[in-house]
């Protein structure tokens, strides 16, 4: 049995502490990290990594997560400690807990909000790199589906009365494309993180879609992940990046945008995408000029009939 | 019930014309021409012929080098910022070249602005650590018999207690001076029996050949220094040099494994050099740092820096020394691994972890990484380990934001005092901030 020792846990995975029954699975693992589906239907994410969110337990080791956990393997919580089946234990009680959510609080503005201008400039970026099997590859499995998504979802979203329409658009992209979450589940995690941070301030209410429809449509964990995105409950990474985008400091937001990029395969760039044109449409609605369709013509998302 | 679309101010066949009267570069089109600047830039690399034409005083042959100015490694930077084994550096030069009588005299000059600092990269020069080039001291200089350029470095001083890790007591400077009168002089009689024969040395082809033996050409010239002494050594009985100097000048260079550093630099100055200012080309042409600073140049970007603080390298530390004495990083021998090779040869090398740490596997581990954010693979720089793939070259700041991983530079590491010298030998990383600036910027310059 190996011993490790956590330097922080997020306030979602010690919630699972608290509670004396508390059991899970491992359901994913990776070299420098492990996902735990929880008996009460959470993840924790067990990382090598120094990324904190509130879903995060991270461990100060260079070992090799996949040689020492395997999936399916039952995981116990404790008080002080995480036990992963046989083979390995994390103490926590050197660990500390990190709760931050989004610090787009009631009272901020948008004044700082990021202009048209700097989201043209991380399109051309996301469009200029390697974009092989992301949302953005025009040869690739999921482009066709986010282009129909952008124009009749997105773009539709800005003057729509109710978000039924966007909803609808929406569930045809989860679970569409590649990778352990789907290029479809990324967009749309980037999308609903960022509309959802800032709807309040122009007078829309969030969107959240069904997590038992999403779970139809895609892997557990993706959709698990997409739904802890669309409810705020995000990395610290993503953190900086939407309060980056009201700060009024160009940038550091295109910084923060540029941290997200090596995020797996391709979800950094799905991801940041979804970012962008969440920001889109919030502009337009503020601004009541005709945006979107630019940025997403700098993302090559009206189709490629009209790439320009 | 499904909603219908809800009205909308504009129909799916207008959206494109929002787009069409605005000045906007199209993305794709731009990718590709960013492809075409980076095969080009990479080719010409590749064909580049550094030759080694002469020796000379950096103030004489090196264009726009002036009275009162010195050269330094890495991006720019004042005095007040400098480092400690550059400042040592610096105030050495300004004693070697009588500027100042000691060190306080020294600091005094360059306190007061008396003194020009500037980058060796802005006159193509280079120079390991702090990489200091006063007027009077005598530097390599290398011809690119292919693009006809000009690149220059100083001599190695040897390893120990030396100008370029921040010394500057009198012993320091009496070397500094045999190497002008003596070294530099042999050197220059032996270059011109060369050029009798042939049109200079061919540098590119001792790395080559040091790198199927060994050598990663930046921590690593054992192999090179070797074969650049059996090229030198008919040439230099040829000059009529007195047995006594030409033995002393022998010596001086055949006990330090690192002699062949500065030519070798040089060299990667060339070939990177080959592939700036490329329109549209996303290649780094320069990695350098100061011991402040790092900082590099983008192709496509023409001589503007991106900097972000010097990391400071871990590795093995000589006795006596710890972490807790080194200097962030410093020097311009980061160019090495510019060119596609040194820390990006590592796998070339395997006999370098012993004296920078680390094991075989990290070593190959670590090229086969830089793979990852380079453009090609060397045809000319080749690596038996690997079953003799190229190298990884022309890295390409796209793909360095786009991957999180930054260039790998293997170096040696100096004392934050000036006086002291080297304390060890590692391994750094650039930081990421650096491409990232360098992407925004050329996102600005051509996206827009």
């Amino acid at each position: 049995m190996r011993e490790y020792s956590s330097y922080s846990i997020g306030g979602k995975a010690a919630d699972a502490l608290k509670d004396p029954d508390s059991r899970g699975k491992v359901v994913g693992v990776f070299s420098n990290s492990f996902y735990v589906r929880t008996v009460e239907d959470e993840l924790i994410f067990v990382t090598n990594r120094d990324l904190k969110s509130q879903l995060t337990i991270n461990v100060e080791t260079a070992d090799d997560w996949s040689r020492i956990v395997q999936p399916l393997d039952w995981v116990s919580f404790r008080t002080n400690e995480i036990c992963v089946g046989k083979s390995a234990k994390i103490h926590v009680n050197r660990g500390s807990c990190w709760y931050e959510g989004v610090n787009v609080g009631p009272h901020s503005t948008l004044q700082g909000l990021v202009s048209n201008e700097t989201l043209l400039l991380l399109s051309f970026i996301l469009r200029i790199i390697d974009q092989n099997l992301s949302i953005l590859d025009p040869t690739g499995v999921s482009y066709e589906g986010a282009v129909t998504f952008v124009r009749d979802g997105i773009i539709s979203l800005v003057h729509a009365k109710t978000a039924s329409h966007f909803h609808n658009q929406a569930l045809r992209i989860v679970g569409l494309g590649g990778g352990f979450t789907a290029s479809g589940d990324d967009l749309l995690s980037g999308f609903l993180a960022t509309y959802n941070s800032l709807a309040n301030h122009v007078g829309r209410p969030e969107i959240l879609l069904d997590f038992d429809m999403l779970q139809d449509r895609t892997s557990w964990i993706s959709a698990r992940l997409l739904d802890y995105m669309q409810r705020l409950i995000m990395d610290e990474q993503m953190n900086r990046l939407i309060v980056s985008s009201i700060s009024g400091d160009a940038d550091s937001f295109i910084s923060c945008a540029e941290s997200i990029l090596p995020r797996g395969h391709t979800s950094g760039i799905d991801i940041l995408v979804g970012v962008v044109l969440a920001l889109s449409v919030v502009r337009e609605i503020i601004s009541n000029t005709p945006t979107t369709p630019k940025i997403a013509n700098r993302l090559g998302l009206l189709g490629r009939s009209s790439d320009y | 019930m499904i909603e219908s679309p809800p009205k909308s101010t504009y129909t799916f066949n207008r959206l494109s014309e929002f787009v069409v009267h605005l000045n906007l570069s199209n993305p794709a089109q731009i990718k590709g021409q960013i492809e075409e600047a980076n095969q080009l830039a990479v080719n010409r690399m590749m064909e580049s012929e550094p030759i080694w034409t002469g020796i000379g005083l950096a103030g004489k042959v090196i264009p726009g080098m002036k009275e009162r100015m010195i050269l330094h490694a890495g991006p720019p930077i004042e005095w007040a910022r400098m480092s400690g084994p550059l400042k040592g550096a610096v105030m050495g030069a300004a004693i070697y070249e009588g500027w100042a009588q000691n060190s306080k005299e020294a600091e005094n000059l360059a306190e007061s602005n008396e003194i020009n600092f500037v980058p060796c990269h802005d006159h193509n020069a280079v120079g390991p650590m702090a990489g200091v080039i006063s007027p009077n001291m005598p530097v390599f200089i290398v011809r690119d018999r292919k693009h006809n350029s000009l690149t220059f470095s100083n001599l190695n001083e040897g390893i120990g207690k030396v100008l370029r890790y921040g010394a500057y007591s009198a012993e320091v400077i009496q070397r500094l001076v045999w190497m002008r009168s003596v070294l530099a002089t042999t050197l220059d009689a032996t270059i011109r029996e060369i050029l009798k024969d042939k049109d200079g040395l061919a540098v590119k082809s001792i790395i080559t050949q040091a790198l199927t033996m060994g050598d990663d050409c930046h921590n690593r010239y054992n192999a090179a220094t070797s074969l650049f002494l059996k090229e030198l050594t008919p040439y230099m009985l040829r000059t009529g040099i007195d047995n006594a100097t030409l033995i002393e000048a022998f010596n001086f260079m055949s006990q330090n494994n690192f002699t062949m550093l500065n030519l070798g630099m040089a060299t990667a100055k060339a070939i990177s050099l080959a592939a700036h200012k490329i329109k549209y080309s996303t290649i780094v042409t320069a990695l350098t740092r100061n011991g402040t600073d790092a900082g590099i140049r983008v192709s496509g970007l023409d001589d503007e820096w991106f900097t972000a603080p010097a990391p400071t390298p871990g590795g093995v530390w000589f006795p006596g020394f710890t972490e807790k004495d080194a200097n962030p990083d410093l020097g311009d021998s980061a160019i090495t691994e510019t060119a596609g090779f040194g820390g990006f040869a590592l796998a070339a090398a395997p006999s370098i972890v012993s004296w920078i740490g680390g094991s075989v596997a990290y070593a190959i581990e670590t090229t086969q990484k830089m793979y990852e954010i380079t453009y090609t693979k060397n045809k000319d720089f080749l690596m038996p380990f690997l079953d003799f793939q190229g190298t990884p070259t022309g890295i390409d700041i796209r793909k360095v934001v786009r991957t999180g991983i930054t260039p790998t530079i293997n170096t040696g590491i100096a004392h934050k005092e000036p006086g002291i010298g080297q304390v060890g030998a590692g391994i750094v990383s650039f930081p990421i901030e650096i491409f990232k600036q360098a992407l925004k910027s050329f996102a600005q310059k051509y996206g827009i």
